[in-house]
């Protein structure tokens, strides 16, 4: 066999370091790596495209600098969403207060002038209205802004007349009772929720028993807060008490006879007794012959017929009838003096003419109770046989919901305010067109 | 690996972060209205964490200039890792644990995914070296994958032309020898002479069978090859060989398959080609596996940066307002 004819030799495989090591390519680093290369494009690419998609934002395109907000604005704010220099008035610092006043006055702390303590620290707006926190109601504010004064108030301001008051919470111990439930109700009137109100039916002068709250204590549908609408005598009693201003005790005038007057003023009364009578001895000049009472004796003449008629029925009204409901502070030209009752609403408060509130601190709305039965925070109501009982509900009836709800509810804010709303004052008002314009340019 | 010889961070790092919750939660639990990211201790905690943010942004600087000698490059991997985290947590104290809304959201979700990434790569380059170790006994420089594919299909074909003369192959530029000698490359700058010669051998191979086996098993050899040992030896193998071959067991029995269909001369080559076949499963394993090992990086560096813009962007404004 020629040495052209002779097969190839067959070598085998073999992978020995030198084999292995020449099958590396020195150049590899140099040649073109699609992975390398598209990590190291996307590293530049992505800031690049970062920085090219916030530019339209930036340049509050579209209103695109809304992306920069920390979050939704408050309801009341919503208007201002777009506008961030409505209250971001400086730059590289926080709201300034000046940005908050000039559309809102913000009259300064305590909140009620029966407290006249000075705040060491007045706090700025917007350490306490917290904005950019969702559709959020900004005087809702959390109670941390309230409690860090107010659980050691003596170190947080001067002049301070509470005593003792150190408040965390509103929780047992931790807030003091409501000072209402102290007090006594001093009204010169007789006041029985318990006659009106018995635990059994009963029918008295027609009238069904027991009677309903409201069929005396009426909520003003024009106030925001439903507040209840005082209790007069007109309105709420003459229906069933209108007996209570008879006054013929010798039943002498029949078909003309007229209830006195509601009145504190005696001589009215007596004036409307004497022309009553002086009609029926007009219509009946005979009137006179007739006995009075167990007294057979005829009058010696019509004026002293008149003058005895009159005086018993004085007598019979105001020693009986008037007193069923009211009391007397003394006699003025022979007739007693009544004491004044004034609206019966608040604390009476003999010297004012204007009753005070119950809650001095506190704010109430009947509306945001108006679910819940009225004896379930007045549960004293039904039992109450004296003016002297105060029923406004005790810290513990409110506690059943709020407090240790979790929720809102448990705010100092739900029921005190912090700002001194006596003292507020309207601000510059702006004519629509200015406030539009300030908000929205292309208004103009 | 990375986590490996961390007490030095760890501790560190475990301190600090205590510090920070403890100062946090004082902070909290004085703050009226709870803690915010506008706040005095808000905005320390947003400096120290976009502090953190921007050396971690340094460390790809670092392996540009690997010679530099500002600490080598683990030591600042670890600061990566564990600083990384600690700056989370700072950027959460930031928040007041508050999620945001428009641009400050958008950084949260970034971050979180560049946390998240960052993570999924500490875990990967822990776990897969090792699994690497063990299922890729012939590891290659990964860059040289495509090249050494290549090399194992060339070999394949002229060891396979052994047995079954001209494959009719003619989509390789270079030709070269190795069952028949030494590896040599010839290109046309090199000698005319030497490539001569191996041009003659090639002929030959080309011509006629050097190991005869007959026409029958020649041309079933043949097919087989073609159809599927040689797609196999591509960059990227079909679908139906990778499944073929997924295993070390798989690529054993095809072969013992060849064996009994072949006469015992083709032993020799069906030995190399088996395992010139094993090579390149071991190949693909390791390209599966070293793309997971760096997949991560196509998210962790680019989102990084693009967040590091938005983060500046975000103070800017944030300080601003």
């Amino acid at each position: 066999m020629s040495k052209e004819d002779k097969p190839l030799d067959y070598e085998r495989r073999i992978q020995d370091t030198k084999s292995v090591a020449q099958r590396v390519d020195l150049d590899y680093l140099n040649k073109p790596n699609r992975f390398r290369d598209l990590r190291r494009k996307l590293t530049w690419l992505a800031p690049l495209a970062a920085a090219a998609g916030i530019v339209p934002f930036l340049a509050g395109i579209g209103g695109g600098e809304k992306i920069f907000s920390n979050g939704l604005i408050s309801r009341s704010h919503a208007i201002f969403e777009h506008k961030c220099s409505s209250c971001h008035t400086g730059l590289f610092t926080s709201v300034k207060d000046a940005a908050c006043k000039s559309c809102h006055d913000g009259p300064p702390h305590p909140a009620k002038s029966v407290d006249t303590a000075k705040l060491n620290f007045e706090p700025g707006c917007a350490q306490c209205h917290l904005e950019h926190q969702g559709r959020t109601v900004l005087a809702e504010v959390a109670d941390g802004n309230c409690t860090g004064c107010h659980s050691n108030l003596t170190a947080s301001a001067t002049g301070v007349k509470i005593s003792g008051a150190s408040i965390s919470s509103f929780r047992e111990g931790k807030h003091p009772e409501f000072p209402a439930v102290k007090l006594t109700d001093s009204r010169p009137l007789k006041l029985n929720h318990a006659i009106h109100m018995p635990a059994e039916p009963k029918t008295i002068r027609n009238i069904k028993l027991p009677m309903k709250c409201g069929d005396c204590h009426v909520t003003d549908l024009n106030s925001p807060a439903s507040d209840l609408i005082p209790v007069t005598f007109e309105q709420n009693c003459r229906e069933c008490h209108k007996r209570e201003l008879e006054f013929d005790v010798h039943q002498v005038l029949g078909a003309i006879s007229a209830p006195a007057p509601h009145t504190k003023d005696p001589l009215t009364i007596h004036a409307h007794i004497v022309e009553t009578y002086q009609r029926a001895l007009t219509a009946n000049p005979f009137l006179p012959q007739r006995p009075l009472g167990r007294d057979f004796t005829p009058a010696a003449s019509p004026a002293a017929w008149l003058e005895r008629i009159v005086r018993d029925s004085e007598s019979f009204l105001f020693d009986r009838k008037c007193k069923y409901c009211h009391e007397y502070e003394g006699q003025k030209d022979g007739f007693p003096v009544i004491a004044k009752v004034a609206p019966i609403r608040g604390h009476f408060q003999p010297a004012k003419p204007e009753p005070a509130a119950w809650l001095l601190r506190g704010e109430f709305s009947h509306r945001a109770h108006r679910a819940v039965d009225c004896a379930s925070c007045h549960s004293g109501a039904k039992s109450s046989s004296k003016t002297a009982d105060v029923l406004i509900p005790k810290m513990a009836d409110c506690l059943i919901c709020h407090g240790a709800s979790g929720t809102h509810l448990d705010n100092c804010s739900q029921c005190h305010l912090y700002h001194n709303k006596a003292r507020e004052s309207d601000k510059d008002r702006r004519p629509v067109e200015q406030l539009l314009g300030r908000l929205f340019p292309e208004a103009h | 690996m990375i986590l490996a010889d961390s007490q030095r961070w760890i501790f560190p790092t475990t301190a600090v972060a205590l510090a920070s919750t403890a100062a946090f939660l004082l902070y909290a639990w004085m703050s009226p209205n709870g803690p915010s990211g506008g706040s005095i201790p808000g905005l320390i905690f947003a400096f120290a964490g976009t502090f953190i943010i921007i050396f971690e942004c340094l460390l790809s600087l670092r392996k540009k200039y690997p010679a530099s000698p500002i600490g080598r490059v683990s030591w600042w991997l670890r600061a990566h890792v564990w600083l990384g985290l600690l700056s989370f947590l700072l950027i959460l104290f930031h928040t007041g644990f508050q999620w945001g809304q428009g641009l400050a959201a958008l950084l949260m979700w970034l971050f979180v995914l560049i946390t998240v990434s960052g993570i999924f790569g500490v875990v990967l380059q822990t776990w897969i070296p090792s699994r690497m170790m063990e299922l890729v006994r012939r590891e290659a420089l990964f860059d040289h994958i495509p090249m050494l594919v290549w090399e194992l299909r060339m070999e394949a074909d002229e060891r396979i032309e052994f047995l079954t003369a001209d494959l009719g192959m003619k989509d390789d530029l270079m030709e070269f020898v190795r069952a028949g000698g030494v590896k040599q490359y010839f290109d046309p700058d090199q000698k005319a002479s030497a490539a001569l010669k191996v041009q003659a051998v090639v002929e030959k191979r080309k011509a006629t069978r050097q190991i005869d086996i007959g026409d029958a098993p020649a041309a079933a050899l043949k097919a087989h090859y073609l159809e599927e040992v040689r797609p196999f030896l591509f960059e990227s193998p079909s679908a139906y060989t990778r499944k073929l071959y997924a295993t070390a067991d798989k690529v054993a029995a095809y072969f013992s398959h060849l064996r009994t269909i072949l006469p015992l001369e083709a032993e020799p080559v069906l030995t190399d080609v088996e395992a010139i076949v094993e090579e390149r499963r071991q190949l693909a394993v390791q390209s599966f596996l070293h793309r997971w090992l760096h997949a991560w990086l196509y998210v962790h560096v680019p989102v990084s940066m693009a967040f590091l813009v938005l983060t500046l962007v975000h103070a800017v404004i944030s300080l601003r307002y």
